[in-house]
This record gives C-alpha cells, structure tokens and sequence, in this order.
C-alpha cells in the first residue's frame, strides 16, 4: 500500500525511520532528475540530492503547511542546486535580456537524436529558464507550486516558461532547416 | 491583443493554466492565424520530446548514501533529542527529567554515605567484673560502679 505524503511526514515527524525511506522512494526521482539537468554533472546532482533529503530530514518539524511539502522539498532542492551553481559561475557575466547560458552550442552539431539535441539546448538555458520548464514538462507542476518553489511571483513563472518555449522552439527550428 | 500575447496564452494553454475565457479568444485567433497555429504545433512537439527524455534512474549508490548517511544521522539525532530540544538554551522535558531523576539519584548517595559516616551506634560495654571505685576531686566528679552506681 502507498502511504501518502501527509501521512508518512506525521509519522517520520514522531521518529518513524521507515517513513524517511519511503519519503525518499516517492521523491527521489523527481529530485535528482531535477538537480541532474540543472547542474549537468551527476557528482553534484548526487551530491546535492544527498543535501536535500537531509536537510528534508531535519526540517520537516519545522514545516508549517504539509500539503505544501513537495514545493518545500524542492525549494531545498533549488537551494542547493543555486549554490552549486553560484559556486561555477563564480567568474561569468551573463546579461538579464538573454535566455541562453551558452551562445553557440557546439554539441549540436554532433547530436543526431531529436531527444538529445532537446536534452542539450536546454542544458544551454539559463538556469532561471531552464529550471521552469524542468518542474512544468517534468514534474508537473503547478505555477503556484513552481512560484512557491523559485519564490517569483505566478506571472513571472508564466512569462520564463513562455520565454524559454520560444527560445527552444525557434532553436530546434533553425536546427531542422 | 498581438500574437506575442497569443503565443504566451499557447504557453499557457497547454499547461492546463489558461482561463476558460482566454481559451475561447485563443482558439477565436487560432482559427485565422498561421503563425500562432506552428507556436502551438511546435511547443506540444517539444513538451512530447521533453516527456520522451523523462526516463531517468537514480545510481543505486545514491540510495546507498543517503540511507548510511540517514542512519548515522538517527543515532546523532536521538541523542541529541535526549537532552536538547529546538534551540540551544530550551530544554526539553525529557532532559529536565533526567535531570532531576539523575540529581534525586544523586542526593541519596551522598545523604546515605554521610550517615553512614556520621552514626556510630552506641557501644555497650559489659564488664564483668565489677570497677574500683574511684574518687576525684575537682570540677567534676565521676565515680562509675556496675554494682554501687553514680558516686559524686
């Protein structure tokens, strides 16, 4: 039987060990997959997976609405994931206009798969373009969800997501002709 | 409206987030616009690729480090709870109770100990044969005798 979410965080919240398990079964694949594309490196998406259900482990007393869990175990996600990232893009300059991260994606010209060149151009987003069109095709989302996530507001969440469909699509376009 | 804002309502629209309302205008301009009709096409051919890309496992040594981890964590974390709750300087209840039964058991050594110290029961001492009689002059006089008593 699957336990819900509600249910397994009373329980991991009175010391049940099982329910941390089982937590981390129903989730772990969101997150890693999520922390993976954004970061590209499977060392630091480990590591921050790692991260995130720790610190899930040690705050969950403190989570005030429980319906809100899955935003809040991403928003530790996100954290972690914004700090490796800070930390490799210590000494790069990047305009707000712009919605790529890499100008001329060389990889592209070798990637024969529809699926991989999709894969690659959006490693190339920015990250605050990338990660909404992850948590939306994805995992599903909600705006509300993803605003309370990346803490925008649900009209910004709508207006990356639109920007970052634009920009793939007329990619991947240019790519075909 | 422009198609730039038909296009953002395409966005919206296939995420299930556009307002039944915007939905009528949108399909109202899909009807007599091209260009918007290949947003719409292109964006639901690139959300089937992103789905197709979905599949993912997660390492088997991730879940092997993180339930180590988990573990080490537990025991940390249940003594931890024993004397510490939230903050640094909050006591928990569980720890003030240890407290005091940890003081009561305590007390009760050291109590017992010094009366253990402090009492000498009283010696009884039976002579067998009787004492000399003994007479002092002076401040104080005691004569003991088993058999003629106190002689002052």
């Amino acid at each position: 039987m699957v336990r819900a979410d509600t249910e397994l965080i009373q329980l991991l919240r009175n010391g049940d060990r099982q329910a941390f398990a089982d937590l981390y079964e129903h989730h772990k694949a969101a997150i890693y997959r999520y922390c993976l594309r954004m970061l590209t490196d499977s060392d630091a998406a480990e590591d921050a997976t790692q991260e995130t259900f720790i610190k899930m482990f040690a705050g969950v007393k403190e989570l005030q609405n429980v319906e809100s869990f899955l935003p809040w175990l991403f928003s530790i996600g996100r954290n972690e994931v914004m700090m490796q990232l800070r930390r490799n893009r210590r000494n790069g300059v990047h305009s707000d206009e712009d919605v790529w991260d890499k100008q001329t994606p060389y990889e592209l010209t070798v990637a024969a798969e529809t699926t991989e060149i999709v894969q690659r151009l959006l490693q190339n987003l920015k990250s605050e373009y990338r990660e909404v069109i992850l948590l939306r095709e994805y995992e599903q989302l909600s705006y509300t969800q993803i605003a309370e996530i990346t803490g925008d507001t649900e009209s910004s969440v709508k207006s990356r997501l639109f920007k970052a469909r634009k920009a793939l699509t007329k990619r991947l376009k240019e790519y075909y002709t | 409206m422009n198609c730039e804002q038909y296009q953002e309502y395409i966005s919206q629209f296939i995420d299930g987030e556009l307002p039944p309302t915007a939905e009528i205008e949108l399909f109202v301009h899909l009807g007599v616009c091209e260009q918007c009709r290949t947003f719409l096409k292109n964006v639901l051919s690139l959300s089937n690729t992103l789905t197709l890309s979905q599949q993912m496992t997660v390492p088997a040594s991730l879940d092997q480090r993180i339930l180590n981890q988990m573990s080490s964590n537990v025991k940390q974390q249940t003594l931890q709870n024993l004397f510490w709750h939230k903050g640094k300087t909050q006591y928990s209840f569980r720890a003030i109770g240890l407290a005091v039964i940890f003081s009561a058991i305590l007390t009760s050594i050291l109590v017992s100990s010094f009366w253990h110290l402090s009492y000498q029961p009283q010696q009884t001492i039976v002579c067998l044969t009787p004492l000399p009689e003994v007479e002092v002059t002076g401040y104080v006089v005691v004569a003991t005798s088993p058999t003629k008593g106190i002689k002052q």
